[in-house]
């Protein structure tokens, strides 16, 4: 039987087994979200494993917020997001959407060969998306 | 959601019909679609055309099975409605750089052609 490419939110994927072999507790899986602005530039630090109904969730309405206040420059900082699952994956395009309905624009911080960029390399939002391998880069090209 | 599929050719042609969104919709896709490749089936026209919504979790299941297909050698077609509300999401969320979209099926099952 195949298996889902992408960390799904069906079951049927794969999450790293922990390294104490001990199974990981409902607290550790939720994401965390933390915004900064530098340069102008709004960052937005998601850490943990974005999934269906946390990580999805707490992007649109992080993000939805500071584009009703008038922000329309962003950086998705990703470097601690392990893996996102397709609900993730469609969140960060319809980010995009919105970014982009409002003459907005969003990049994305991940180290390369992270479980992230896989993903991103997979579904091809490499294409979409500017990614840069850390946050000077990815601010320098906002002045540029 | 319902999902019709047809067969014109090699091309199997899923024809999705109500909300594509976030639950069962976005699991019946993902089914429907590993079960196909699982048959064997390598060409797919994913025809959009009566999806009446389409939110981030359909968006999301899209680009997923477009990576499934390319892990085995299949393509997939969008097939969006011209001036729809779909097509206009899909260019301003820029996944015609990702998707082959299309928005009339000949052109779409022409594209197969060698």
């Amino acid at each position: 039987m195949y298996k889902n490419p992408l960390p799904g939110h069906d079951g049927t994927v794969p999450a790293e087994p922990p390294a104490t072999g001990v199974r990981e507790s409902a607290q550790e899986h939720r994401v965390e979200i933390k915004a900064d602005k530098k340069n102008g530039i709004n960052i937005l630090y998601l850490a943990g494993k974005m999934t269906i109904g946390d990580g999805d969730v707490k992007l649109r309405k992080a993000f939805r917020d500071l584009l009703e206040a008038g922000e329309r420059q962003f950086l998705f900082d990703m470097s601690e997001v392990p893996y996102l699952d397709s609900a993730a994956v469609g969140e960060t395009v319809a980010c995009y959407k919105r970014a982009s309905d409002q003459g907005g624009v969003i990049k994305v911080v991940m180290p390369p060969g992270g479980k992230a960029h896989e993903v991103f390399v997979l579904t091809y939002l490499d294409r979409v998306f500017q990614i840069f391998p850390d946050e000077d880069e990815a601010l320098a090209s906002f002045a540029s | 959601m319902q999902i019709g599929v047809r067969k014109e050719g090699n091309v199997n042609i899923l024809e999705l019909a109500g909300p594509m969104i976030i639950g069962e919709p976005e699991l019946q896709l993902r089914e429907c679609f590993i079960r196909l490749l699982d048959a064997g089936e390598r060409q797919f026209v994913l025809d959009l055309t009566s999806v009446t919504q389409l939110d981030s979790a359909g968006i999301g299941e899209t680009l997923a099975c477009n990576s499934r297909a390319r892990e085995r050698d299949a393509v997939i077609k969008v097939l969006v409605p011209p001036r729809g509300r779909a097509h206009r999401d899909f260019l301003i969320a820029d996944l015609d750089k990702i998707l082959d979209i299309f928005t009339d099926e000949e052109a779409a099952l022409r594209s197969f052609e060698p």
